[in-house]
């Protein structure tokens, strides 16, 4: 038999009369209309990280594989770990597990540094063991974002805290949570970037690059743009680039509040450190450079920026030792037809009948450099220069 | 406030559990829409093997042991939140309803997991991982007091007893509710209480069925408890027939209005924060 007086309107008609306050009474209906925020325990698995969370807790290439969705959690864990042992090897400090880098990074306290990579695993080890020893105090906040009848969910607030309890799960033995961990649970109108941000510039850590990916997803969010499912390349953030407050000025107070009370030109230096080719952002994060220090690489060749980068973090130079040997790098570039006085005083110095003695050369280098590092950084370019200027008269 | 779970229970078979459940599951999730609630999701547990509320409420039987309770039942602790994601589907009514289907294969299941230590409480444990994600979550029992039907009773907070209207139906009412005091008082699960009583299959020309349920109405308890007298009514047999609730089916029938009245006593019973 088919069905009788069917539709939408006649099936609700018979369920509109109880779902009233005049039926239900009003604490019923406050119950079910409770927006209120609350602590729910969810099982870590339905949890996912925000893939355009400006602070990286994964080095850049296994944030990506991961939120391309090639690994799970514990296999992007995995890769991370053994990034950082291999590192860890090459400076003679090998782990087998990460309770025994914890162990090591006591050990080296005040004697050799750890390298970054080294120091935010063994940061989260310790996270993970706080965790393990006093429980999760302060809940993630998650977004509902449940798509059918698959329940899923993404971090607003609390990416550390999520990969320090899988740390706690499955790295360190004797686990005997459930895998549930607290959280608070927002729906996703009630999601916001700004909360998100001043999140994480609130707290320290947050340094120049992640800065410039947070001025970027505010300025993207406040124009419009928001990130793609999934994958969150460099090239997202660029985005930003092209944008400022200028045409979006009822916004302006709560982008800079959200990024810690800072000025629109701050904002401006921030946002343009994306400029950066990819490599040199990886590296300029990882080792948590200035902004102050990479505004100086922006000046030079896009082409030299990566490289100019590698040296910063290889010799450690500093904002000072960084602005003298780009200046000076700007003063040995051709300009026009007529060479540079230095290239002069090069040209004229080989065409010496006697070549002074090595430790002449470095105590003169040295009375005009006052640095190593610095005369160390000119020798290898000098040496680059030679090869090039053999391979032009080759030619 | 945890998210109610309401177990439908009575050993004896056709009282109207698994008609209950449907129309209760159907008309709670679509009252906490019509209502604005913050959360209006529902899900079925369906723990019955004849899969009788799985296929109403989905369209389809072809659940295997690999995407049904069964595999839930079965999972070992770390994978239940994977194995859950999998298994649960949307009902073909409201997008907010899902279902945990049966399948035939879920008394082999249950044999298999008699000598397994922690066996009654594996439904509570699983669903405990998705608890939160519901505002409330109704499990269709299958008739007799098996291992299966004492896991719905560990995972519910509130038990809802269906019978008809007979006098053997009535003097069977004190056995389910020893199971349910057993349950509370020797299983120490004091969250479990007895919400209500439902009469299903009332005709009002009986005169039996009239006397029955004014008995009940006297008794100082029990009378409390009557949440609903459902009118037998071919309404419900047809709405089964079309995969339909009966409010879909024919909601200007007496089943429908019967049925909606108990949704109204469930949703104060449920979200009132009150004593237990």
């Amino acid at each position: 038999m088919p069905p009788k007086h069917n539709g939408p309107n006649r099936t609700l008609d018979i369920l509109s009369s109880i779902g009233d306050q005049a039926f239900l009474g009003a604490e019923v209906m406050q119950n079910l209309r409770d927006h209120g925020l609350r602590v729910d325990r969810i099982a870590i698995a339905l949890i996912r990280p925000d893939a355009a969370q400006p602070r990286r807790v994964l080095p850049e290439t296994i944030h990506q594989v991961f939120h391309n969705q090639e690994i799970t959690p514990i296999q992007a864990l995995k890769q991370y770990i053994e990034k950082v042992r291999i590192v860890a090897r090459e400076k003679g400090r090998p782990f087998e597990t990460l309770l025994d880098l914890l162990m090591a990074g006591e050990e080296n306290e005040g004697s050799t540094q750890l390298t970054p990579l080294e120091q935010d695993l063994r940061d989260l080890t310790n996270l993970a063991v706080t965790l393990r020893q006093d429980g999760q105090v302060n809940p993630l906040t998650i977004v509902d974002h449940s798509q059918g009848a698959v329940p899923s969910y993404i971090i607003e607030t609390g990416e550390r805290r999520y990969w320090a309890n899988y740390i706690d799960m499955e790295f360190i033995p004797g686990y005997q949570g459930d895998g549930m961990i607290p959280c608070i649970i927002l729906q996703p109108h009630q999601a916001s970037v700004f909360r998100q941000a001043k999140e994480n510039t609130s707290r320290a850590g947050l340094n120049a690059i992640g800065m410039a990916r947070q001025a970027a997803l505010l300025l993207l969010a406040v124009h419009g743009i928001h990130p793609p499912d999934g994958c969150v390349t460099p090239d997202f953030y660029r985005q930003a680039l092209d944008l400022d407050l200028r045409s979006k000025r009822e916004y302006s107070t709560d982008v800079l509040s959200a990024m810690g009370g800072i000025s629109r030109q701050r904002l401006s230096q921030y946002k343009l450190l994306l400029g950066l080719p990819d490599e040199a952002l990886e590296l300029a994060d990882r080792y948590s450079l200035e902004e102050r220090v990479l505004r100086y690489v922006l000046q030079l060749p896009v082409e030299m920026q990566s490289e100019a980068v590698r040296q910063i973090v290889q010799h450690d130079l500093d904002v000072n030792q960084v602005r003298r040997m780009l200046d000076e790098a700007q003063e040995v570039a051709p300009k026009g037809s007529v060479p540079a006085r230095n290239s002069l005083q090069f040209a004229r110095l080989i065409q010496a009948k006697e070549v002074p003695s090595v430790e002449e050369i470095a105590q003169i280098l040295l009375d005009q450099e006052e640095d190593v590092v610095i005369l160390r950084r000119k020798v290898e370019l000098l040496r680059e220069v030679l090869v090039e200027l053999e391979r032009h008269l080759e030619g | 406030m945890t998210t109610p779970t309401v177990v439908l229970t009575n050993n004896k078979g056709g009282v109207g559990k698994t008609t209950t459940t449907l129309n209760l599951a159907y008309g709670l999730c679509q009252s906490l829409k019509q209502a604005g609630a913050a959360n209006p999701r529902v899900l079925i547990v369906d723990t019955d093997s004849q899969a009788h509320a799985t296929l109403t409420a989905t369209g389809s039987k072809d659940y295997t042991r690999h995407n049904s309770l069964c595999a839930v039942l079965g999972a070992d602790r770390k994978d239940v939140t994977e194995i859950l994601s999998r298994v649960i589907v949307a009902s073909h009514w409201l997008p907010e309803l899902h279902v945990i289907p049966s399948s035939a294969e879920l008394e082999a299941t249950e044999r298999e997991l008699f000598s397994t230590p922690g066996a009654p409480y594996r439904l509570a444990d699983a669903l405990g991982v998705i608890r939160h994600h519901y505002a409330a979550i109704v499990i269709d029992t299958r008739p007799s007091f098996s291992l299966m039907t004492e896991m719905g009773l560990l995972a519910a907070t509130d038990a809802v007893i269906t019978l008809e209207p007979r006098y053997l139906e009535t003097v069977g009412l004190q056995s389910v509710i020893n199971k349910i005091y057993e349950i509370r008082e020797g299983w120490r699960h004091p969250d479990l209480r007895l919400s209500g009583i439902v009469v299903t299959k009332f005709d009002r020309r009986v005169k039996g069925h009239q006397e029955m349920v004014e008995s009940l109405r006297q008794h100082p308890n029990l009378g409390k408890l009557l949440c609903g007298i459902i009118p037998a009514n071919e309404a419900v047999a047809y709405a089964h027939r079309s995969h339909l609730s009966v409010y879909a089916y024919d909601p200007t029938s007496t089943a429908s209005e019967a049925y909606a009245q108990m949704v109204g006593w469930m949703l104060k019973r449920l979200f009132v924060k009150e004593a237990v």
